[in-house]
């Protein structure tokens, strides 16, 4: 009858290996989990853009005027972030908040200065009047015209979408 | 007073050469016309044309008020009609009436909604002056606020009355035409007028953003000459046409990634039926 051979020690190189491979799963979970979470700033500036729309209430027009210059200098540093989905959000809040930020060799930049920017300025002059909610038909159809892309089951972007909240809320009676 | 002749002369001179000069490429390469003054193009759509007057879904006399009516609207607009049908074919197979039972949102012939509307009747010539005149030489008069009305078909200020949705229709494609103009122009972007009436059927189809965000991804990829290219080059925008993962990563710029791809799909196909329905054979157009 032969006896079980005894476990064989784990040598010295194995150990090396062990080592490598926890710690290669170590530094992919923090990639993994890093990447998943949001950056601080951006998570800052997207709750900001998110809740810009009752801060008019809660605030008054200069609360407001504050509030959405702060935001655009958020959006400013988070232009230059190396985070993709940074890089996204803060892009598509310029343009429809804030075009002047767009590099100039962007192509949505123009027709952002032409076809929105004036009219927010417009409302946020003289709010909650009744040229303000023309000026704000008038936005909404512009920014429709300019961004829906599904004329069976029309929507807009998230980015869109909060713009118009914003006005409608600055314009309404 | 010698030296006054002598620099006369030498101004004449110049001024003969600069008209002797050739043409500049984009320019000189267009002796020919890109758009067919015959349409559709491809054998595919005038079958299917017969199939629907087979089942009557498409009746004669329709047929033609759309045809004499897109040849007043071109004559103002000076767009190329083969578009401007194709594009109507495309969005509605010329069904003057889409939309009317099902309440779904767009209508028409040209799938006209809420914020279409909105343009032609409050904006009309806040980007083409001439706008509330073209309104008035095709349909006799300023028909305006037009709308989605079920009551009198023949009413001009329905968009069911068939020669109002051709020239709005039209109008609203000029506008977008007009958007993509001004923002080449304002970046010195040369560009080929005719070309640009594809991408102005885009931005009708999937909103001026979505052209715009494919000239910014092209820059981003592969710089400033290649959007000079697809802009005014048609043969190297119509190689974008095979190449979906482009319009996809453009659409991302914008939308979730899930709808960014379904829209990339959409628009790639709409484009190659566009360019199929209304290109000229020698540019590549017909099936």
């Amino acid at each position: 009858m032969t006896l079980p051979l005894p476990p064989r020690p784990i040598t010295g190189s194995y150990k090396i290996i062990i080592a490598f491979l926890i710690s290669i799963a170590v530094v992919f979970s923090g990639l993994i989990y890093f990447a998943l979470n949001r950056s601080p700033r951006l998570q800052t500036s997207l709750q900001a853009f998110s809740t810009l729309h009752e801060v008019y209430e809660q605030k008054g027009a200069e609360g407001f005027r504050q509030a959405k210059l702060i935001l655009k200098r958020q959006i400013a540093n988070l232009k230059s972030s190396t985070n993709p989905e940074a890089q996204l959000a803060s892009f598509n809040i310029a343009v429809y908040l804030f075009p002047e930020l767009l590099p100039s060799d962007n192509f949505e930049r123009q027709l952002a200065m032409e076809l929105w920017a004036p009219l927010q300025e417009a409302i946020e002059k003289t709010p909650r009047t009744h040229h303000s909610r023309l000026w704000f038909e008038e936005m909404r159809a512009n920014i429709w015209n300019y961004e829906n892309a599904d004329r069976r089951s029309p929507s807009l972007s998230e980015y869109a979408s909060q713009v118009i909240r914003v006005y409608e809320r600055l314009s309404s009676p | 007073m010698i030296c006054v002749y002598v620099l006369m002369g030498l101004a004449f001179a110049i001024v003969l050469g600069i008209k002797l000069l050739p043409r500049d490429k984009v320019t000189s390469a267009k002796a020919r016309v890109m758009f067919s003054l015959a349409y559709p193009v491809a054998a595919k759509f005038e079958e299917e044309l017969k199939h629907l007057r087979a089942l009557k879904k498409l009746r004669g006399e329709n047929e033609s008020l759309i045809q004499r009516t897109i040849g007043k609207t071109i004559a103002q607009l000076h767009m190329p009609p083969a578009l401007l049908w194709c594009l109507l074919f495309q969005e509605s197979r010329l069904d003057h009436l889409s939309g009317m039972e099902e309440e779904a949102g767009t209508y028409g012939l040209g799938q006209f909604s809420y914020f279409s509307f909105y343009e032609i009747n409050h904006q009309l010539n806040r980007f083409y002056k001439a706008g509330p005149r073209v309104l008035s030489v095709v349909l006799g008069a300023d028909v305006r606020p037009i709308a989605a009305k079920k009551g009198d078909l023949y009413h001009p200020s329905s968009y069911y009355f068939i020669p109002t949705a051709v020239v709005s229709s039209a109008l609203y494609l000029n506008n977008r035409y007009i958007h993509l103009r001004r923002s080449l122009e304002a970046r010195g972007i040369p560009y080929d007028p005719e070309l640009l009436w594809l991408y102005a059927a885009m931005a009708y189809n999937k909103g001026t953003r979505a052209v715009l965000a494919f000239w910014n991804e092209v820059q981003a990829e592969k710089g400033r000459q290649a959007v000079t290219k697809v802009v005014s080059q048609a043969d190297f925008f119509f190689q974008t046409l095979h190449n979906p993962s482009l319009y996809r990563r453009s659409m991302a710029r914008i939308w979730p990634s899930q709808s960014a791809g379904l829209f990339a799909r959409e628009l790639s196909i709409h484009m190659k039926h566009i360019k199929e329905c209304s290109v000229s054979e020698d540019w590549g157009g017909g099936a």
